[in-house]
């Protein structure tokens, strides 16, 4: 273990100094490698090059290329116009508009910083015209953004799936429930908000003809996840990574049906696309050698004995984990945090019986609500800056939201009715 | 539920919501540091096109021929792992040139700006000497992966293990063209670069 903790020092000094995350988990790998002194050291090179040639993973690529073209063209703005129109007209009705956008667009997305940017870009500047305060616009967007995660399809669920072993389509389907209960404490939050600070209502029209127009342009992402989870999920006629192609493929013909894309335009999707899977493919390889190491020196079996020898509750272990989560998730990425914690956690959860994608979603969640929580969050961090308001002021606004997502992830942790779903 | 006094303003609302507007974004390359990380990012961005319409070709038709026909092409599911890690190297290359890849600056953004520049310089060093290792132990791979299969074409799996080499290389040599810029002091920006 004394290898073990040296490279975890490293790893967190090379954070501290803002060495990219990939090349700290490098780095603190090789440290302990030559420490062991019993490895080659080529073992790296071909530990990280093991997730490169997982065929679970070229589903990544295909469904951050889905988002990208699916949100920036017109039936992104179809999808913003339609939910502004339907929810937008009640109090607090702006920020509900973010949520329920959120919403649609977890079923094409799978990326809470996609969605972050993306739909951040054009609500937030609108919201802060209708006299919404910047600080509550960016807490909505920071926070709603990650029920891009929660909702199928999920990158963070495909890595946890392929760490852990369990079924892709067990732990999308087990997100639903829990991504309905988060978009409804949302909903709650901006409306006692609104009410609370008197934000204004808005006006806009509403006709049958308009509405009924609106929602056939929608249509094509609103029946998306219906369309995929129908086929993947219930089916089992196609896998994940097939499933995700025929989506990009979906995408472009939308676009192309929408005459909003340009050759050019594509090819700018295509290297946007390889950039953000490169970001997270090299947290995966790098992840996975540190895993590797981590899992020879035995280190998630000791964690293990060791807390079980010393808390005996298993509500008091579940609780640990949720606050361990909340910790890491505050300072660290998703995709590494994964990859790094399922091998340590996954022996605590069989220890308490915990059902292994109950646990993915426990992860899932906190480690979400990390993404809005300084010091490192990736959404409120995007939010803030698209607001153009100081991260305090946020931070401050996304008080309630911080409230009712733990009250979400207690629920989810205790009661495990609400991750059963589908199985 | 008693109402407290208005916090904010109360405008006439000017959004259509027949036709909302993103803000524009900034370009992808405006974080490009110089003209070694500008040309790898369009080497990376052009392998990972190829690779993408490789990938995405290929299951597409292994989907189609296994639906409508009921039958399948080998080649279909082997390129495709084949050509994957070429995606990924040619946009973890990419991602690199537009210094995309996660770092938490937390922490050293609190510092004034000569210490932030002494720390760059320490990063990118120390960047440098740990992924020109990496390349280095990616070439003691090489043997193994020459000399084994796949399993239904029989290629060699160098062929895609090359991708890993590449990228190593690349990370390298980007980093040490970071590591000179940070000496330097001064970085290129985008009018001089041209994009």
């Amino acid at each position: 273990m004394f290898e073990v903790g040296i490279a975890v020092l490293v790893f967190l000094i090379l954070l501290l100094i803002s060495v990219p995350v990939s090349f700290a988990l490098f780095m603190s790998t090789m440290v302990g490698l030559a420490l062991v002194e019993t490895y080659p050291l080529q073992i790296v090179a071909q530990q990280s090059f093991a997730p490169a040639s997982n065929f679970l993973f070229l589903a990544i690529p295909f469904f951050i290329l889905t988002a990208d073209l699916l949100s920036s063209g017109k039936l992104g703005q179809t999808v913003i116009g339609l939910a502004t129109k339907l929810v937008g007209r009640f109090r607090g009705g702006v920020g509900a508009t973010s949520v329920a956008t959120s919403v649609v667009f977890s079923g094409v997305s799978g990326s809470a910083v996609a969605d972050a940017s993306g739909l951040g870009s054009v609500l937030i500047p609108w919201s802060k015209k209708v006299g919404y305060p910047g600080s509550f616009n960016a807490a909505v967007n920071a926070s709603s953004s990650v029920i891009g995660v929660i909702l199928p399809p999920s990158i963070p669920m495909i890595l946890f799936a392929a760490t852990s072993g369990v079924s892709v389509a067990a732990i999308f389907l087990s997100g639903l429930i829990p991504g309905i209960l988060l978009a409804i404490a949302y909903f709650v939050v901006c409306w006692g908000v609104a009410v609370k600070k008197g934000f204004p209502r808005i006006k806009v029209k509403l006709t049958a003809r308009n509405l009924a127009k609106d929602l056939l342009l929608a249509l094509p992402a609103v029946l998306m996840p219906i369309i995929m989870i129908r086929v993947i999920l219930l089916g089992g006629i196609a896998t994940v990574t097939e499933v995700a192609v025929l989506s990009a493929l979906y995408a472009i013909l939308i676009r192309l049906m929408y005459r909003d894309i340009s050759f050019r335009g594509l090819l700018s999707s295509l290297v946007n696309t390889a950039a953000a899977t490169g970001v997270v493919m090299l947290l995966i390889m790098m992840s996975e050698a540190l895993s590797w190491f981590l899992t020879v020196q035995q280190a998630p079996q000791q964690i293990t004995e060791s807390l079980l020898a010393n808390i005996s509750s298993p509500f008091l272990i579940l609780l640990l984990i949720n606050l361990i989560l909340l910790v890491v998730g505050a300072f660290l990425d998703m995709s590494p945090a994964i990859l790094l914690l399922t091998p340590v956690l996954m022996p605590i959860a069989e220890g308490i019986g915990l059902d292994p994608i109950q646990l993915g979603l426990i992860m899932i969640l906190n480690l979400g609500i990390g993404l809005f929580t300084p010091p490192v969050g990736t959404t409120l961090y995007i939010s803030t800056s698209i607001a153009k308001i100081p991260i305090e002021q946020t931070v401050k606004a996304l008080l309630p939201f911080y409230a009712v997502s733990i009250a979400v992830l207690l629920a989810v942790s205790y009661i495990p009715a609400l991750t059963s779903f589908g199985r | 539920m008693t109402t407290t006094t208005s916090l904010v303003p109360q405008p006439e609302p000017d959004f259509d919501p027949d036709n909302p507007q993103a803000l524009d974004q900034p370009s992808p390359l405006a974080l490009v540091t110089d003209k070694v990380n500008l040309w790898a990012t369009y080497v990376g961005g052009a392998l990972s096109i190829v690779g993408f319409i490789v990938i995405g070709v290929l299951l597409v038709i292994a989907v189609i021929l296994r639906f409508v026909f009921n039958s399948s092409l080998d080649f279909a599911t082997e390129i495709p792992t084949f050509a994957f890690p070429w995606l990924v190297a040619g946009g973890v290359v990419a991602a690199m040139g537009r210094s995309g890849h996660l770092a938490v600056d937390f922490f050293v953004k609190k510092t004034n700006a000569r210490v932030q520049r002494y720390i760059d310089i320490l990063v990118w060093a120390l960047c440098t000497v740990a992924l020109a290792y990496l390349f280095y132990i990616s070439t003691l791979m090489i043997r193994p992966y020459t000399f084994q299969k796949s399993p239904i074409l029989g290629l060699p799996l160098m062929l895609s293990y090359g991708a890993y080499i590449y990228m190593a290389a690349s990370l390298t040599i980007q980093s040490a063209a970071r590591l000179w810029t940070a000496i330097r002091g001064t970085y290129v920006h985008r009018e001089a670069l041209g994009v």
